[in-house]
């Protein structure tokens, strides 16, 4: 069963969002981000979406969701880092992508650690570790990457997040493991 | 399920269930190489599926960053403000 989503809060937010964007886009340009950040029209969710778990972990197909700006550096274009107002495009990765094939789209966290270890961010070897034990049931053929500075949350929620729920629902994906970066 | 290591924004976003990490940003499973912790971490936040029974619920994981400082603009990312 799917969970019907809450949309009431995409038109008020994007009447907060407007006018927050024109006073804090000077400041975002100088990278000043706490000043501007101090004053974002964050979304009010009246709900906390729920779907039940309905089988057991050892039959459950995943999906790894990451925020850390992952792409594949030879077939995909990086998510823009630089933008303003961020960047709401999302990236498939495929199951089997070598890990030196991921690059990182993402300037807004120290990327020291996950470019020593990516599975800091993106768990995938370890997952492959928990399926060959039976702990998890299977992986999805694809998981996605969002770059986690996207300010315009409307977006998301009416086309980044649909779009990758779609393609869970066509692959079978039973759990979603969403890592915020 | 998601890994937080900042519980209140967290609470803003409200996602179905989720497990709070005590590890810097960018490092949502412990340390780069630490496999074995790694492993831990995801199962223990894999197990959290099945324990967490109303929405929004979340666990707290045992585990601690046990290396130096993650440097972010400068400065050091500490527990207080690891995201």
């Amino acid at each position: 069963m799917t969970p019907k989503s809450d949309t009431s809060w995409i038109a008020p937010f994007r009447a907060r969002y407007a006018p927050w964007w024109e006073g804090a886009r000077a400041l975002i340009a100088r990278h000043d981000y706490g000043p501007a950040f101090k004053t974002y029209p964050w979304p009010t969710f009246g709900e906390t979406p729920w779907a039940p778990v309905t089988k057991p972990l050892a039959a459950c197909r995943l999906a790894v969701v990451t925020t850390g700006g992952l792409y594949l550096r030879d077939a995909q274009a990086p998510f823009d880092g630089e933008a303003g107002e961020g960047d709401s495009s999302w990236r498939p990765l495929p199951r089997d992508a070598d890990a030196g094939r991921l690059a990182i789209a993402h300037p807004h966290f120290p990327h020291e650690v996950a470019e020593a270890d990516l599975n800091t961010i993106f768990p995938l070897e370890r997952l492959v570790e928990l399926v060959a034990e039976g702990v998890v049931g299977g992986l999805a053929p694809t998981h996605y990457s969002t770059m986690g500075y996207a300010p315009r949350a409307g977006d998301l929620a009416e086309a980044t997040a649909p779009a990758i729920a779609a393609r869970m629902r066509e692959e079978g994906v039973d759990l979603a493991l969403v890592v915020p970066v | 399920m998601s890994p937080s290591n900042n519980p209140a924004m967290t609470a803003r976003v409200r996602p179905p269930r989720w497990v709070h990490v005590r590890f810097p940003r960018g490092a949502m499973f412990g340390e780069p190489g630490h496999r074995a912790k790694q492993r831990a971490v995801l199962r223990d936040t894999l197990d959290a599926l099945a324990a967490i029974r109303e929405p929004g619920g979340s666990l707290a994981l045992p585990y601690r960053w046990e290396a130096p400082p993650v440097m972010w603009r400068g400065s050091p990312l500490r527990e207080s403000s690891y995201s």
